[in-house]
Parts: C-alpha cells; structure tokens; sequence
C-alpha cells in the first residue's frame, strides 16, 4: 500500500510499478494493467506483452542518426530500468530511468476526495542523451476489459459514444484514436492527409464502465496536446482499453525547396507543458454514462469550468440566425448583395412573434462593409442594408422587446488576397516556421484575433448590440510556431477565454459554434454542439453525455438551422431528446440569390415567408418544454429500439419516439 | 478544420474559394453538378451511411445484389463468395468446399436472375458454376479456338446474359470482353476499347519506318476494369483513364455504345457501375474518391461518398472494389482497405429528388410536380428544380412563373415556349392598340423628315455645321453607296471629333447590344460579363486593321494615308451600327422558333460588312479589284502576325513579372 485516505487506497507493486486503487466503499479494485489470470490467455507476445504489464509505454525517437523519425517503444518492464520512488503527503512520485538511452520521466499520483490524480510534469522529463520523447501512453491498460463483459468504454465522440464489450461490430475497427480538439493544421500531414469530415473532440473526457463500477478520466492539464485512444482486442492486445496518449513531438512534413517532395521531420522541441489526468470512481446508480457526465459536470463546476445555472424562462428562447447578405463580383467589380436588411429584419422578428415564437434571441450575419470581403476594414456597416443608423433602431427596438442581437464575426480565416494584413505578422506559423496557407487563405493568430474583435466590440458598443458570436473560437485551437516564440494551443485557449470575457463585459453575451469545453463557462449561446457521432466504425451507440453536461447552465442548439436539416423529423426530435433549443437560418430574399455570393454557409433553403408557419409550429412543440430550460438533465435512457426517455431533475420526462416521429412529456412538477 | 481541404477540393473548378464551414453530421459532403456552370456544388445528402458489414471479410472485390436482393460478395483474399442478406448478415458461403468448387483468387461474380452463380475465378483460371443452394454444378476452363492460343485466360469479371451467354473481362486484356457461349465455346471478342489516336502517333506513323514503329511502345487500348448489365440487356463496361472518355459505354449486343464515347464526370479512375432499374447510373471512382450518379444519358447528377486511406467511418471508403444497387435503390460498396461493405440509403430527401427527376426524364411533368415542389421547399439552390417545376408551369399554361423557372435554369428551349405563349396572348389582348401604334409610327416616318425640312427651312442650321452633317450623314450614304462615298471620303477631311463620334456610337451600339440582347439570343448572366475583356477583343482587331493595312499597303504602293485608313475604316463598320438596332429589337420579341431572322440579319451585317471593307481597301489605296483583294490577305497574315508576336511578348513579360511577384511573396511573407 502506498496511500489512502477516507475512501481509496492506492497500491504499487514495486517490481513493476503496477498501480491499483481500491474504493473501500465497495471494495472493487481497478488495476493498471491486466492481472496474471487475465493475462494467462493472451496472445500477445514480446512489446506488446511487456507493454501490457506496464502502466506507462513511452515513444522516442533518435536525434542523430540517418533516419530520425522511427518511433520505438519502451516501459516499465525494461531490464535496465531504474527506478525510484518517493512518498509525501498528499502523493507518490515514480521516476523513471533509462540509463542506455539516458531517458526518463515521473509520474506523480495523489489521491483525491474522488478518485485519483495521475501527474507527468514537464520537468521530470529528462533527455539527456540522444534519444527523445515522442509521445506518452499513460496507464495504457487502466480497467482493460476483456470481450464479453458487462459494460462499455465511454469516448467523447461528437456527444458521447459508447464502445460495448459485447460489441461485434469493433471487429472491423483499427481503434479510436483521435486528438482532443482535432488535428493541428500547422502540421501539414493533418492538412494533407485527407479530407475527412468528423465531430472532433470538445471535452477530454474518456471513462469505462464494468459491472456497476466506473471510472471517468478528466484531462485536467495538457487537454489540448492529448490524444485519447479505445482499442478493440485484437489490435494490441486481447482487451478493450482506453487511455490517453500524450503528445511532445510531432512528425511534419519539412518544405526544402519549392520543387523538391517535402521530407517528413520530428518536431525539435519538446512541447513543455504539465500533463494531469483526473480519475473519478463512480459505483452502482452512478456507474452508467450519465453518472459519468454527473462527474464531469462536479469537475467542472469546482474547477469554475462551469459557468451559473440558468434562471428559468416562461418560454424557450428561439435563435434566430439572419443572413445580412454577402459578397460577388459582378460588373467587374465586388458588389454586396443583400438578403435581409435591417427593417426587413424587424420583420421577420415580427412576423415570428405573430406566429406564437414568444421568445427570441437573433445571431446577426453578415453586416460588415462587403459582407467582409476584407477582414481587416469591416466597418462602417453596410450601407445596402441600411447602415449604422438602421442597425442602431432595429437593436433599440428588439431591446424594447426584450430580444438580444449578437452580430456574427469571423476573424480566424483571413484571405491574403483581400487583407492587407500580411501573413507573415499575423499569420499562423506551421512547425517549420513557414506561414500556414491554404490557397491564398491563412490563419490569424490568437493575438491578431482579438485585435480584430477589440475593434468590432467598440463599434458595436455604441450601436447596443447585446453581444458578439464568434466562429472558431469555440471550435478550434491551434499551436503557432512563430520563430520568435511559439504560442501553444494551451496560450490560444488562454486568449480566446480572455476575448470571450472582454466581450461579455463590454456588450453582455457571447457565442460559440460547438462549444469546446474551456468556452462553456465564458458563453452564453452554443450553436451547433456536437448532436451526432462520427459514424466511426467502432462507436456502438451515441449518447447525450454532453448535452446532459451542459443543460441548465448554457442554452445550446443543434445543427446550421431547422430550416437546413439533412433528415427533418429525426433531427427535430433529436433536439428534443437532448434538450436543444431551436434554431433557424433565415434570409428575406430567396436563398436562390445568394447562389453566386461568397458567404459562409450552405443556405440551401432560408426564405422566411417560405418557412415563418412552419417555425411557429415548430416553436410551440419546442416551447412545451419550457420549465425544462434551467433544469438539469438528471437521467436518460434507452426504453426500446429508437424510443429514448430523458428525465429532468423535477421528474419531468420527455419520451421520444423515432419511429412514431412523435415526443410526449410526462409527468414532474404538475406538467 | 478537413473539411475545408474537402470543399476546396470539391470546388477546385469554382471561382468560389471561401473556406465553408459546413458543419459535419455525414461524414462526407454531398454535391450536385450544375451543368450551366459546369461545377460542383453542395446540396443535402442523397444517400447516407448506414453501415458497413464484413465477417472476417478478407479481400472483397466484386459485388452482386441478386433479383431477390440478395448480396453476393467475391472475397479474394478468403477464397469464398459471401451470400448476405439484405441487413448485411451472412447467411452463407459458397466455394470453401474441398474438390471441384473450391475456388482460388475469385475476383469476380455474377447472379442470374434464377439464382446461379457465376464466379470469376481467376486463381483457377476457370469460370465457376454454383446453383442457388451453391453447390457446385460444373467450370468453364479456357475455350479451345485458334484465336486464342497465346491469351492467358485470367477472368476477373463476368456477367451473363438472357440466353446464358458469358461476356469474360480478362486480366489486363485489350481485346475487349470474352464472349463463351453456354457450352463453353468461344464466340469471339466483343466490345474492346478503341485505341487512343493521338496526333503524335499520327505523326510517328507518318515519319518512322517498320523498324523504328516496332520500337515504340505499343498504343493499346485500354483494358475494361469492370462489367455489368441492366434489365434490358445493355452491357456497361467500365474503363479508367483519359479524363473519363468513354469511362462508362452502354453496349447493345452488337457492340455499338449508345453513349457514343461520351465524357464522363468524377470517372478518371472509374471502378465499377451499377445502373438501377430505371437506367440510372451509379459509379465510383478512385481518383475522386466519390460515388456518382448520373442519369440515363449520362449526366452527372450528384456525387457522395468519400475516400480515405486510414478511414474509420461508415460511409467513407478506404479502396472501392465495385459497386451494386438493390431494388430498394440501396448502394452498396465493397472496400478492399477497411475489408467491409458499405450500405448507403437514399435520404427522404433524396428520394424527393430522384424521384422527380426520374418522372421529369419519363415526361411525366404533371406527375414529378409533388416531388420537385418538396425539393423546392427545401433547396433552392439546385438547377434541376427550376428546370423541372419550369415544364410543370410550361404544361398548367402557367406561363409567366415557367419564363421564370427557366431562366433560372438557363433553358432557352423552354424559355422560348414559354415567351411564344406569352406574346400570343400579349398579341391577343393587345391587338388594337399594336396596330395603332404602328400605324402611327409609320406615318411619323413618313411625315417626320418633311416635318424637320420644313423647319429647318424656316430656322436653317449655322452654316458651319454643314460639313459635320454632311460627314455625318455620310455614315448613311457609304453603306448603299460604297464606292461613291468612299471615293469622297477620300476626298474630304473628316475631322477628328466627327471620326471620335462614330467610333464611340460603335462602341456604345456593342455594349448595347451586350446588354440589351433577349435572353434567348445571348443567354448570360449580364452581371459577369468582363466588360473590358469583351471590348478589348471588340476594338483591338480594329486597331490591328489599321495598323496592318496602312503597313503592308504603303508597303504595296497604296496611295491611302494613314489618316485615311482611319476614316475609311471607321465608316465600313457603317453596317454594325445599323444593323444592331434591329436585331437588338427583335431579340426581345422574337423566340426560336424565328431565329433564323435574326441569324440571317447577322449574316448580312457581317457579309455586308466584309464587303465595306474591300471596297474600301481598293478605293482608299487606289487598288484594283484582285490587288485589294490579295492585300487584304496580306494585312489578315499581318494581323495575326501582330498578335502572336504580341502574345509571346506578354506571356514572356508575365511570366517573369509572376517569378518577381512570387519571389517577393515568398521572402516578404511566409518566411
């Protein structure tokens, strides 16, 4: 035993390092790795049997040498190993030492009030000859699960996706290995690699449930360099597993000259930062998918992850997303079309309120001079649809109706040919230190970003609107390689965080597509939050766990707009399910004349005379769930093939039914 | 952030380059091909993933939906045929029995309508015979026939007509498909592909002698990657390569393709066809990575689907090995890399628009009018509605919303039926006043003139503006009286302004006629015009005459001076001003149906024009006839002259100019 405290005791074994923590409560033991009954049938052999046995398996690779990108592997099984171990207070500290390769690192456990927290700090990190880390498998085999048993490996899969052990269809899976947050498109293999289209991580988050045990694992530092991993037996091992795997380098691809193929490279440096992941024990009630977001929403809200709880509304808020209009060239020229100005907004918000919508907040596109063909001269308003005086009354009169209007910018992508910020001060550097580019477009970095919304925020401030909603922001994060000092995804989170604040001090709201996780608390909106798995091969069944998280502290929809859905019925359902509120993409003019502008979204089809009957409808199936709006998501199940019941914490539920195409809500709180 | 790579890929054609962000629900985008603007554009998913299938699947290359549903899938890699069921569930094996029905290698299968099995099997070197319970019945080896003494015979793909006759697609034969009957002889060679001509081999031809012809390598056509038949017996071949010329062929029994070597859409690296009941085709293709549908005649309709070579997803393949459709117009794809099959179904919106598409081709318009209307509700953006909701309007007499539609859809044809009926009935209501009108334009042309001699008889004009008038008014004269009125051109001093005036009233009549043409006579979007572009190529032939045929007729003892060649040339464009005005006019009123007005009108100007311009030649320079008409030659020659010499000093100009440009962007900007 090396330490316990009121609930968990932590074990070692000192050959090995082997890890187990046992909840005294229930007396169930979680162990590192696989034990030797379980290992008797395993197939595997040499590697990936040591690694097995081992709580960590790190990656180097060679800094001299012909051929310096070949990734090999060691662990804690390795005969030359030297290891020593320290105990304090509150912790353990195992250093490991590779005297032949002089590599090593520490890893730090403390236990908690909830579980345990497992520490790699940068500076136990040691590369002292030639040999450097590549990336870090922590407790690789942390509750691995043999075929067959009872229960499942949660991954943060667009809402949340469940991989059974029971599972056939994993069969055909190679794993889910994916990035928290998504590639990094400085790294040209990302951008190159393919054009695939998935949810990519918002929360890094991953959990196993066995029996009526769990856990849940928070990445609580270095979210933003982590990859999370499940594996399906037969791939590594015979288990289902579940873990991080740290990232410190990376291959790129290394641009010698303009004719030459490129060269794949290691990353130089070593990405220095602290990386913490956070165990929780969850048992019995507690031990499903929805306990584990219970757990997360805990961590979140002690962490101030977590923004306060809503207050309750009489009605559900409808967001009105209105296209301004956008850019062409035409008659040899740019010429701004518009699609909706600001009167004819007005209109629109009275027309929807006529049809029953009681409850309206508007997302505002488009209102820069040109639509935004330049980015860097967004101001003054569009004169077509009606300027800065226009805007002001159309604000002023939604404010009499108690009607909040945030105004849409985009300040990530910058177009080289119609900027006059050069990519070389403000553009994202890639690892080589080129400036990223993709045709003439690039990324601005975090700082140039919150230049660009600093100006927005002091011409908005003076026309009242109630906030600014954000693309990117809360969806994408990226390291920047300037030669002059490189800016993390850990920094860009900090600056967006930072932009977020400001914007909700200086105007009052704020919003973000998709909602990554160090955004909710800075947030007031989320748009299209991840609703759907990526349809991986390995991903069994899709849950709310997100949602659960989110609902009664942040309003959140689903998808570009009800007006653009892919399959009506089962994605309004879907939005009942898990308690989105509903969103429409509306133009005035027919969507068929923006077929030649340069705007940002697909509006296959926004005309509101065409679509104002059907979002009343709409509004007032939505606005049935109104007393749900602040509550929390307490439960949520699956009652039968496409039936799904979501219960709140006054006991309401909402039943959907995917076959029927209908919802009923029951009982709680004299519904 | 992929995703944008994916759009950008997808819209490499279009002008349009703003990265979408479309946020991912399928993991692919689907799009659909506008024919009038020749590009891809996005539009709802048509088929979503719904899953993929492979029990220990190996190397499935071949697929074969049976009449009954059924999949049969060639496994190459396991040696087998899997029989699924429609869910994708094996319910049995065929070819896994030691002796006579083993199979070796099966690359290719085909399923009669009665159940029997056909396998391609090429490790065997034979064709294999299963019966609907999959028993062995009986091989096909290498027919006996002269013909074929040197040939491997390596089937890799079959398929079987009505009377049991095997058309066998040979590894990497250019022969074209095997025929066999059902004895198993040989009945000759059918459907090869035809030997790409290319000018160069026409020149080698002409140039090498035998020895050196023999050297070369040999131009053969290129081999067919895959067969498959409809229900009416057509067999489809499909062959990769040339930009997708004849990438698909619609061959009758005698060998002749319907499709005429037409060029196909996203099918450079064309893999398989299936074709659906109705004569739809639905290919899939390695080079786009995408699965596409095309219509009876081979029109590109949509595109889904995605490659990936690490892909995990459902719906996204890895390396499609062929393709089937099922009566339910599911598709199915094999995919040699994940080792599975992938089944899409079609959408409810997909649905909607395939089947309006379906009735439209059928001509059933009053039929497909539910259809396209759903479709419209919510899609504006897709060409095809306004095409089809334009023959429905066409057809319910609904004229002026089916003049709307298309135009929209740029469909002169009907745009012309529409406009016939709408000037009938015009013409109907408004007889009278017509006539009225032309009556009193008649009279006011036979009276105006007196009207304006009398007045100008009582206030006569300064007497300095004489020569102008007269000059004027020669503009008039020289087109009836050519060889008079350039004979006192000759004579006369135009001045400057005079000539500057009628240049500009030239200029001014084209850029009249750019815009003022009728749709149907100049079906363009006005607003693209590149105004300067089209002027350019307007005046600068102009400019070249006369630099041309003052330069070579001095050179020829012309007696013109350049400030003559300048006035004649100047008035010989007499009939374009003249002749514009009433074909600008009658373009608005006219249809099709009396195109040949205006076609002919334009022959006579342009006749009419070439005309002024010899007769000009001869007069100005004192020619005789033959002589001006062989310097005219000459100045043609110089003209071109000019202009590639102007070409290649500009290409060259420019092109160091973009090696600065691109030098300088690369120092300045992205280092």
């Amino acid at each position: 035993m090396a330490q316990e405290n009121g609930k968990y005791a932590l074990y070692v074994r000192p050959d090995n390092t082997q890890i187990a923590l046992v909840d005294k409560k229930t007396g169930y033991r979680w162990s590192s790795n696989p034990t030797k009954e379980q290992l008797a049938n395993e197939t595997v052999k040499g590697l990936p049997l040591a690694n097995l046995q081992s709580p960590f398996a790190l990656t180097y690779v060679t800094t001299s040498g012909k051929d310096q990108t070949i990734e090999k592997v060691v662990n804690a099984l390795d005969p030359k190993l030297e290891i020593g171990m320290i105990k304090a207070d509150n912790g353990l500290q195992i250093s490991y030492l590779f005297p032949d390769k002089k590599l090593g690192l520490s890893i730090q456990y403390e236990l908690t009030e909830n579980g345990l927290k497992v520490r790699v700090p940068t500076d136990g990190i040691r590369e002292e000859g030639e040999f450097v880390v590549f990336s870090l498998d922590l407790l690789p085999y942390f509750g691995a699960s043999a075929a067959g048993e009872d229960g499942y490996i949660f991954v943060p899969d667009g809402p949340g996706g469940l991989i059974k052990f029971d599972s056939i269809r994993a069969d055909i899976s190679k794993g889910y290995i994916h990035q928290v947050y998504g590639l990094d498109v400085t790294n040209m293999l990302n951008w190159t690699r393919s054009g695939e289209r998935r949810e990519d991580i918002a929360y890094p988050v991953f959990g196993v449930r066995r029996g009526t045990n769990a856990f849940l694992a928070v990445i609580s530092r270095g979210g933003d360099s982590s990859n999370i991993a499940a594996m399906p037996p037969g791939l590594k091992s015979s288990f289902y597993n579940v873990y991080t795997s740290q990232i410190y380098r990376e291959n790129y691809l290394y641009q010698r000259s303009r004719i030459s193929p490129p060269v794949k490279a290691v990353q130089r440096e070593r990405l220095d930062t602290d990386r913490e992941i956070e165990y929780r024990l969850l048992s019995g009630e507690d031990s499903d998918y929805v306990g584990m977001a219970n757990a997360y929403r805990a961590y979140l809200s002690e962490t101030d992850g977590l923004g306060s709880p809503l207050k309750p509304v009489d009605h559900v808020p409808l967001y009105l997303k209105i296209m301004g209009g956008g850019y062409r060239e035409a008659f040899n020229r740019i010429e701004y079309v518009p699609m909706t100005t600001f009167s004819q907004a007005n209109e629109i918000v009275d027309g929807l309120k006529d049809r029953g919508v009681a409850n309206m907040e508007v997302v505002y596109y488009g209102w820069q001079n040109m639509g935004g063909y330049r980015l860097d001269d967004r101001f003054p308003i569009e004169k077509k649809l009606g300027g800065k005086s226009a805007a002001k009354k159309f604000v002023s009169n939604m404010r009499k109706a108690d009607i909040g209007v945030q105004f849409y910018d985009q300040l990530l992508w910058l177009d080289d040919t119609s900027t006059s910020l050069s990519p070389k001060n403000s553009g994202v550097r890639k690892m080589d230190g080129t400036v990223f580019k993709d045709e003439s477009w690039f990324l601005s970095k975090p700082a140039r970003t919150v230049d660009m919304a600093y100006d927005s925020i002091q011409e908005l401030k003076d026309i009242g609107v109630s906030g600014l909603f954000y693309d990117g922001i809360g969806s994408m994060v990226f390291n920047d390689y300037d030669p002059t000092g490189t800016t993390t995804r850990e920094d860009a989170i900090k600056i967006y965080k930072g932009l977020l604040d400001y914007t909700r001090q200086e105007l009052g709201s704020a919003g973000v597509y998709r909602g990554n996780d160090y955004s909710i608390d800075e947030v007031d909106y989320i748009d299209d939050l991840p609703n759907d798995s990526s349809y991986d091969f390995m991903i069994d069944e899709t849950v709310p766990f997100y949602p659960i998280v989110l609902h009664g502290y942040v309003p959140y929809s689903f998808g570009d707009g009800g007006n653009l859905r892919n399959d009506v019925q089962t994605e309004f359902l879907k939005s009942i399910e898990y308690g989105a509120m509903p969103t429409f993409f509306l133009t005035y003019e027919e969507s068929r004349e923006m077929m030649d502008l340069n705007v940002w979204f697909y509006l296959f089809s926004s005309q509101y005379k065409k679509w104002a009957d059907r979002i009343g409808e709409e509004y007032g199936q939505f606005d049935s769930l109104a007393k749900l709006f602040s509550q929390r998501i307490v439960d949520h199940e699956k009652l039968a093939d496409n039936r799904f019941a979501t219960t709140y914490e006054d006991g309401t539920r909402v039943v959907v039914d995917y076959n029927k195409g209908t919802f009923v809500v029951e009982g709680g709180g004299g519904a | 952030m992929k995703r944008l790579l994916a759009y950008l890929l997808l819209a490499a054609t279009a002008l349009l380059v703003a990265p979408e962000t479309i946020h991912a629900r399928i993991p692919y985008q689907t799009t659909y091909f506008d024919s009038n603007r020749s590009f891809w554009n996005g539009i709802q998913a048509i088929y979503k993933p719904l899953g993929a299938y492979g029990d220990n699947f190996d190397e499935p290359v071949d697929i074969h939906i049976g009449a009954d549903d059924t999949v049969y899938v060639a496994d190459k890699g396991n040696n087998l045929i899997f029989v699924m069921d429609n869910n994708g569930k094996v319910v049995r094996t065929i070819g896994d029995e030691e002796g006579a029905g083993q199979l070796n290698s099966p690359e290719g299968l085909f399923v009669t309508p009665d159940g029997t099995v056909y396998v391609a099997d090429s490790g065997n070197q034979r064709i294999a015979l299963f019966d609907s319970a999959g028993a062995f019945v009986r091989e096909y080896k290498k027919p006996s026939s002269p013909l074929l003494q040197s040939e491997h015979f390596v089937p890799i793909k079959l398929v079987v007509d009505r009377r049991g006759v095997m058309y066998v697609a040979m590894n990497s034969s250019y022969q074209g498909l095997l025929r066999m009957n059902e004895e198993g002889e040989f009945m000759g060679f059918f459907g090869a592909n035809k030997a790409q001509q290319t000018l160069l081999n026409w020149l080698k031809k002409l140039i090498l002698n035998k020895e050196q012809l023999a050297k070369e390598t040999a131009n053969l056509p290129k081999p067919i990657v895959n067969i498959s038949l409809d229900n009416e017996g057509f067999i489809y071949t499909s062959t990769a390569g040339d930009f997708g010329a004849a990438a698909i062929r619609k061959l009758n029994a005698g060998g002749v393709d319907a499709f005429k070597g037409k060029t196909f859409q996203h099918s450079h690296g064309i893999v398989d066809v299936a074709i659906d009941s109705h004569g739809f085709l639905y290919n899939v293709d390695l080079d786009f990575g995408r699965i596409n549908i095309f219509d009876r005649n081979g029109n590109a309709l949509f595109a889904f689907g995605f490659t990936d070579n690490n892909t995990q997803q459902y719906g996204v393949m890895g390396f499609p090995t062929s393709i089937g459709i099922d009566s339910k117009s599911n598709i199915w794809v094999t995919d040699s890399r994940t080792k599975t099959v992938h089944k899409y179904v079609r959408s409810e919106f997909g649905n909607d628009v395939m089947n309006a598409i379906l009735l439209y081709d059928d001509g059933k318009y009053a039929e497909s009018k539910p259809y396209w209307e759903r479709v419209y509700a919510r899609n504006e953006m897709f060409t095809g509605t306004y095409l089809g909701l334009g023959k429905v309007y066409l057809e319910e007499k609904d004229n002026e919303q089916a003049l709307d539609f298309m135009k929209e859809a740029y469909d002169t044809k009907g745009y012309s039926k529409a406009f016939w009926e709408i000037r009938l009935e015009w013409l109907q209501n408004h007889f009278i006043e017509l006539v009225t009108v032309l009556i009193a334009l008649a009279l006011a042309y036979k009276f105006a003139p007196l009207g304006v001699k009398r007045l100008l008889a009582r206030r006569p004009l300064p007497t300095k503006l004489d020569r102008p008038l007269t000059d004027l008014r020669n503009f008039g004269y020289v087109m009836f009286h050519p060889y008079h009125g350039f004979y006192k051109l000759k004579e006369a001093r135009v001045s400057p302004w005079i000539i500057v005036l009628l240049l500009f009233a030239v200029v001014a009549m084209k850029i009249v006629t750019l815009y003022g043409t009728g749709f149907l006579f100049y079906p363009v979007e006005r607003s693209q015009i590149n105004l300067p572009n089209i002027m350019g190529l307007f005046v600068l032939p102009w400019v070249t005459w006369i630099i041309a045929n003052y330069l070579v007729c001095s050179v020829k003892d012309g007696e013109g001076k350049f400030r003559e060649v300048i006035q004649g040339s100047t008035y010989a464009l007499a009939p374009y001003f003249f002749f514009s005005i009433p074909i600008v006019i009658l373009s608005n009123i006219l249809t099709l149906d009396e195109a040949v007005l205006i076609r002919t009108l334009t022959s006579v100007m342009y006749i009419w024009m070439a005309v002024m311009f010899i007769v000009m030649t001869q007069v100005i320079h004192n020619f005789d006839f033959v002589e001006s008409l062989k310097n005219i030659a000459i100045t043609v020659f110089a003209i071109a002259t000019i202009w590639l010499f102007g070409f290649i000093v500009f290409g060259l100009s420019y092109n160091l100019y973009d090696f600065v440009y691109q030098l300088y962007k690369e120092v300045n900007f992205y280092r």
